[in-house]
């Protein structure tokens, strides 16, 4: 899969005395998106932005050295030495060492003077691995501009952070033009390094058009020119990568309200020490009533939190997060930061970070399970926590169309202006999500449009994609097989606070397993296990397994069955 | 005419074969026939000789003596019966075999045999047609005509080229014709409007953008219809197109061409095409494609180009240099001089064994080592040594096979001089120095090359001196010397330096500028240079519009001579052509059209008063070294007006070019520090340059007592940098005013501040002391204070918080009635 980026103009900023103006150019090939504002705090957005571009030029997958270099001369030594095997006379051999001095007098000769030219070439090739990484590995952020608020996704160079900046309309003291879509804006380097020279003593004005900081004109013409093409071949799998972010929000997730001085705290910690030992997570002690511990491991440094922090659990649980050097990218926005919120769901699953800023900027960065298993080619597979029920091609294109209309919904209002069930209705707005109609806003609770691609959306091929990308995932073809065959059995299905606890007999070839679950009054997983071996090896980290997720259909098809008969 | 050899299996065994020979007699005019007798035809004796007579009766002669010689029971050797009576085999392979055999000997008398097979259509018809086209004669037309209106490839192929060797004009325009519908029509329209008779670049890249833009799969077969036209544009468009030449749609078509140019003799094309086969041998396996046969017209999974293919069609190049020396003589040394003086040392490969390290250069082998016993060929087409002790024998000329045919055309030893392999350029040299007249023949190409050739330089200089006219210098000539090696770029400085004043106004000087070679560029930009100094205005300013016209006009990729010119003399150059045409340069222009931009506008006299300090500024951020290099240039004379408002230099210190910034920062420090208002050094503390940061914090500090400080600070405090924040902190105790507004405006300053990574520890013992200072003042000061400092209560570092514990402790003593998160237990 690739994308594809027209820009007619370079985003910027640019200054003249009081005044201020942030120009960021919009795709030429997506649908006219745009918006003029001026910023009512300029610092907020720098910090927000700043955070946004560390997420995207994020890498920090491990990649050994390929050490071309050393084997090379490593390959010279062993002919070297194989050569001198075969002089055996004393005369060759003097003669050898003395042209091999000669040799290493010219070799140290030519190298001084290349010097001056190898640091040029060496400048050079930096210039253009910078320039690469920024053509053609970048990818530039998801923007939406909706009614009330406007979004910027992005996922990092190594694909396992997604960072998300949600600037509320309130964070503006005038808006002078909208237009709501969604497009892709120019963010290079040098922008980054632009963001930095916002100031609030200056008027800053926000403009998201077509021209970039070289045209007033926010409108896309015909004809532009244009100032810069990129085309990033992405993985395959990439659109899944943001299905994937959307499905573990939508499980039941812990939250903990950390204030900045906690995240704070474990970053000094790490900034300043360094250990190659294992392991290297952080984990989160939780004990009900109390305020979270921190735990950097292995040096077992515990950091307890604030008051705020306090767990509303019930059980005592610990959860380890790992690839946590990649909590630096909110090292610009936690000074400004109000609270931290944080969302966990097990050990070794990924983790949403939520940092809520004055003026009701929000920005959320989530972290795959460990840094190399990333959203879009790692193995955890959460969009299967989202199995849902039957819906067919109008009712998915109704879902669509009134998102579309009212550009954000809660469930519950949507579920009910459409006269659906709450389940169909959130079956629907997961498949939406699949296909890149629809993101999850963990902040607001609703549910927001946004097109991720150009193409008109076609429920009956959203659905067909669908099924395929459900054939080609083997535990949820096996889920939908045992279930359909009736292998899957709920043994007791108990109300409780916060949803059902159920537990359940499932055929594992010749055997039976015993899948529990405790799953929320509105589908969402919180916690999970079974007898089968993958979940007794694995636990949640690679999603759950076939019998778990056999058990939640069941238990879905009930509660549609319970949608129905109250009407 | 050959000698004819007879042989009578009655004669006494020392006078079996004999034979007759012509040679010419010392009189002018006349013949001497000699008959040379012996056991076998390797052991003949030198034999008689009869005559002279005159050369009109050469033929009578002849007869007479072959006619004699039948009555005695020679026949003759070789004959075309037997050849003849094989058309009638009831297999074919021995009719094709015996058809090829006839067309070789361009065997006239077969002509009726092979026409009365090919009437029956027989499945090697093609060869026939093949070997009707060698013989040439004029009674095989209609067949030809026919079999060229086929619309099998195979078919059409050889009548085509049959029908040239014939050449048939009415024939081959009709074969045009109907090639040309086959054409695209974009393709078509294309070649209807060139001159396919000139091969001149323009053409050719216009021939070539055109076919690029045929879908690939198409691609292959519209090349091999060209190639058929067989004008000197196509071709020439045709060898430049080979990439991807054995991919599996192209590779049907390739073969196609390379037999195209062996039946028509096309020398270069087939040198090309068979070293391309040589050199891709064993490094591909060949690619696997669902093809669509050309006879049954069935789809198969054929494996193309595979091993077996390779080791056939290099074989089969072999095979065909081979069958030239016998039977195409005048050929032969001219296809081996263009196949051998392509190989260069790049095509050894790394020796296995007892093979050779031109393992697959079978061609190579047959032509350089193919009398010697050093080398052979196993059975995988593959040269190897005899033996160990072979590895270590030098390659000698006596291995050279059919010398005698190069000595017969000795102008094939230029081009084998200037070869890639040392071998081969030994023969060459070898073969020079025994016709040292062939060297008149060279190109000025390889008269150039043979100046650096060791052994006959003197001669081919002598060539050079020979041909060279300094009142009419041949232009081609001095280009070729330039790009030639040390000796030959020395001797063509030494005639340009005696012709200067002819080729300095000659109207082809930028031609002869754009040299092949980095050396030939320097010493003819150098040589200009040298003669414009000594030219009056008047011609210097001719020759350098006729310079910049072409660099402007029709620019190329070998521009830097011109430009190297150009740029010495960018102040009269500049003076020609108006500002807006050269930031016409500047801007839309190639990237040694901006170059040049840049040079002229540097020079140009209305830079700085037409595009004024701000546009400047702009032109320094070009990507292009020599535009930024003049704006630098112009920004340091318009100093003064920058020392009013310093804007564009503050801005330029932030480029994204390290040069620019630097020059930009050096320019900066020249400014008249004390002159710059408040906003000029808000903007230089704003930068993300530390070093700028570092200049402008010494400018602050030392004009603090006439700067309006609170508002300085103000604007300090939003800074995102570290060390910014850290002098603010140091400023702010004396110069931020004091109540509780003031101190609001400073809490999320000092708030992020605290919670900042890596913050110095004296500038957070300031912030503290600012803090408790501030927040004793009164209770709503107060209320600020614990606000700021218990956002970091809970901070792990522990003298932060021994700091944060004892403010708020004192803050709490002097105002009780305030809350805050700490709680002090006694």
């Amino acid at each position: 899969m690739s994308i594809e980026y027209r820009y007619s103009g370079r985003s910027g900023v640019e200054m003249h005395g009081a005044d201020a103006r942030l120009a960021l150019a919009t795709n030429q090939l997506r649908e006219a998106t745009f918006f003029r504002g001026t910023l009512a705090q300029p610092l907020l957005a720098r910090e927000s932005f700043a955070a946004l571009y560390s997420v995207v030029v994020g890498d920090y997958k491990y990649r050994p050295k390929a050490r071309l270099a050393y084997r090379a001369w490593l390959e010279r030594q062993d002919q070297a030495f194989v050569a001198s095997l075969g002089s055996k006379s004393l005369a060759a051999k003097s003669r050898m060492a003395e042209l091999n001095a000669r040799l290493i007098e010219l070799d140290a000769a030519r190298a001084a003077r290349r010097l001056p030219f190898d640091a040029a070439r060496q400048r050079w090739m930096q210039y253009a691995v910078s320039s690469d990484v920024e053509l053609n590995r970048v990818l530039d952020p998801v923007i939406t501009v909706h009614p009330d608020q406007l979004s910027f996704e992005a996922f990092s160079r190594d694909q396992s952070s997604y960072g998300r900046l949600a600037l509320p309309l309130a964070a503006f003291e005038r808006i002078e033009a909208i237009e709501y879509g969604t497009t892709n804006i120019d963010f290079s380097a040098r922008l980054a390094d632009h963001f930095d020279r916002l100031r609030s003593y200056r008027a800053t004005r926000f403009d998201i058009g077509a021209g970039g900081f070289a045209s007033e004109r926010l409108e896309p013409k015909a004809g532009d020119a244009t100032a810069l093409e990129k085309r990033i071949d992405l993985p395959e799998g990439w659109l899944e990568g943001f299905l994937r972010v959307h499905g573990l929000m939508s499980m039941g997730l812990i939250r903990l309200r950390l204030q900045p001085v906690d995240v704070l705290n474990a970053l000094n910690f790490l900034l300043t020490h360094k250990t190659r030992e294992s392991p290297r997570a952080l984990r989160f002690e939780l004990r009900p009533g109390e305020p979270v511990r921190l735990v950097l491991e292995p040096w077992n440094r515990s950091i307890w939190c604030s008051p705020s922090s306090v767990y509303g659990g019930d059980k005592i649980a610990t959860i380890r997060v790992w690839g946590r050097e990649r909590l630096r990218s909110l090292l610009r926005v936690l000074p400004v930061a109000r609270h931290v919120d944080v969302y966990l769901s097990a050990s070794g699953l990924p983790s949403v970070w939520v940092c809520a800023l004055p003026c009701g900027i929000e920005f959320t960065l989530a972290l795959s399970g460990w840094t190399d298993n990333d959203w879009v080619e790692g193995e955890g597979r959460f969009d299967l926590l989202t199995q849902r029920l039957a819906v067919t091609a109008p009712e998915l294109d109704r879902v669509y169309t009134t998102l579309r209309g009212q550009r954000w919904a809660r469930t519950p209002e949507l579920a009910s202006s459409l006269g659906f069930g709450i389940e169909k209705t959130r079956s629907a707005l997961s498949l939406l999500a699949q296909a890149g109609r629809a993101m999850i806003d963990l902040g607001s609770e609703c549910v927001r449009h946004r097109d991720l691609t150009l193409q008109a959306f076609d429920a009956a091929q959203a659905l067909t994609a669908a099924k395929k990308h459900e054939a080609s995932q083997p535990k949820a073809k096996a889920a939908q097989a045992i279930a359909a065959a009736g292998d899957v059995v709920i043994i007791a299905r108990r109300p409780v606070d916060d949803g059902y606890k159920l537990s359940g007999n499932a055929a594992d070839g010749s055997s039976r397993v015993r899948p529990q679950l405790h799953i929320s009054h509105s589908g969402e997983i919180l916690s999970a296990s079974c007898t089968c071996a993958q979940m007794l090896r694995d636990g949640l980290t690679k999603g759950p397994c076939p019998h778990v997720l056999g058990l939640r259909l069941v238990h879905m098809q009930r509660l549609g069955q319970e949608d129905a008969q109250h009407g | 005419m050959s000698p004819i050899l007879l042989k009578s299996p009655h004669a006494a065994a020392h006078s079996r074969y004999t034979l007759l020979s012509i040679e010419a007699a010392s009189a002018p005019g006349q013949i001497l026939l000699r008959l040379a007798t012996g056991p076998s035809r390797q052991q003949l004796t030198g034999g008689t000789v009869y005559g002279p007579f005159a050369q009109t009766e050469t033929q009578a002669r002849m007869q007479h003596v072959l006619e004699r010689l039948r009555i005695a029971g020679y026949a003759e050797v070789g004959g075309h019966e037997p050849l003849i009576e094989r058309l009638s085999s009831l297999h074919q392979k021995p009719r094709a075999l015996a058809a090829t055999a006839l067309g070789w000997r361009q065997a006239v008398d077969a002509v009726p045999a092979l026409l009365g097979l090919a009437a029956k259509n027989p499945p090697e018809i093609g060869v026939i047609v093949d070997a009707l086209g060698r013989i040439g004669d004029t009674r095989a037309i209609a067949l030809l005509r026919e079999q060229a209106a086929k619309k099998l490839l195979s078919r059409r192929r050889s009548g085509v080229e049959a029908l040239r060797a014939l050449g048939d004009a009415e024939g081959l325009a009709t074969a045009r014709a109907e090639g040309l519908q086959r054409l695209p029509d974009t393709l078509r329209a294309t070649l209807i409007g060139l001159d396919e008779q000139s091969t001149a670049q323009a053409a050719v890249d216009a021939l070539c953008a055109a076919i690029d833009g045929i879908d690939a799969p198409r691609r292959g077969l519209v090349l091999d219809q060209l190639y058929e036209f067989g004008t000197p544009l196509c071709v020439a468009a045709v060898r430049r197109t080979t990439a991807d030449w054995d991919a599996p749609h192209r590779w049907r078509y390739t073969k196609s061409i390379w037999k195209r140019a062996m039946l028509r003799a096309d020398l270069e094309t087939f040198a090309e095409l068979a070293l391309a086969f040589e050199r891709r041998r064993a490094r591909t396996a060949g690619a696997r494609q669902s093809l669509k046969s050309g006879l049954d017209g069935q789809s198969r999974s054929t494996l193309v180009f595979g091993a077996k293919t390779q080791a056939y069609v290099c074989r089969a190049s072999a095979r065909w240099l081979r069958l030239l020396a016998y039977w195409r003589r005048d050929l032969y040394p001219l296809a081996a001089a263009a196949v051998l003086r392509r190989y260069g040392a790049d095509d050894a490969r790394a020796p296995r064994a007892l093979q050779s390290p031109f393992v697959y250069a079978l061609m190579l082998h047959r032509l350089l080592h193919g009398k010697g016993k050093r080398q052979r060929v196993d059975a995988m087409s593959r040269v190897c040594y005899r033996d160990t002790a072979a590895v270590k024998t030098p390659w000698l000329l006596a291995d050279v096979p059919f010398v005698d045919r190069f000595d017969a055309k000795p102008a094939a030893f230029v081009s084998l001089a200037t070869g890639g392999l040392d071998e081969v350029r030994a023969f060459g040299i070898d073969g020079l120095m025994r016709h040292p007249e062939a060297i008149a023949t060279a190109s000025p190409t390889d008269l150039a090359a043979l100046i650096d050739t060791p052994r006959i330089a003197a001669s081919a200089r002598a060539e050079a001196e020979r041909r060279f006219d300094a009142t009419v210098p041949d232009l081609k000539l001095l280009a070729a010397l330039l790009d030639g090696g040390d000796l030959a770029r020395a001797l063509a400085q030494a005639f340009l330096s005696r012709s200067a004043s002819v080729w300095i106004v000659h109207a082809q000087l930028p031609r002869l500028m754009r040299r092949r070679t980095d050396a030939g560029r320097q010493a003819i930009a150098q040589l200009t240079q040298a003669v414009l100094a000594v030219l009056d205005d008047a011609p210097r300013i001719t020759v350098l519009e006729r310079l910049l016209h072409a660099m402007r006009e029709a620019p190329s990729e070998r521009d830097e001579a011109l430009l190297t010119v150009l740029t010495a003399y960018a102040d009269v150059a500049a003076a020609t052509l108006p500002l807006l045409q050269v930031l016409a340069l500047v801007q839309d222009g190639t990237l040694t059209q901006r170059t040049l931009g840049g040079a002229l506008l540097a020079a140009h006299p209305q830079s700085l008063t037409l595009l004024g300090s701000a546009r400047l500024a702009m032109l320094a951020e070009d990507e292009v070294q020599s535009v930024r290099g003049a704006a630098a240039i112009l920004l340091e004379r318009a100093l003064p007006q920058l020392q009013i408002d310093p804007w564009p230099l503050i801005q330029l210190a932030e480029s994204r070019f390290s040069d620019n910034g630097a020059h930009a920062f050096a320019l900066l420090q020249r400014l008249d520090a004390t002159a710059l208002s408040l906003d000029a050094l808000v903007a230089l503390c704003d930068s993300n340059r530390s070093d700028v940061q570092a200049f402008a914090t010494r400018i602050v500090i030392a004009r603090l007592s006439d700067l309006d400080a609170p508002q300085l600070l103000q604007r300090l405090i939003e800074h995102p940098h570290v060390a910014m924040r850290q002098l603010a902190l140091g400023l702010l105790d004396a110069h931020w005013p004091q109540g509780t507004d003031a101190f609001s405006r400073l809490a999320p300053f000092l708030r992020s501040s605290l919670l900042t990574p890596r913050l110095a520890r004296s500038a957070k013992d300031r912030l503290f002391a600012i803090v408790a200072d501030r927040g004793a003042s009164d209770e709503s000061q107060a209320r600020i204070a614990i606000d700021i400092l218990d956002a970091a209560l809970r901070t792990a570092n522990q003298r932060d918080f021994e700091a944060i514990a004892v403010t708020l402790t004192r803050l709490r003593l002097l105002f009780p009635t305030l809350s805050s998160a700490f709680e002090a237990v006694a």
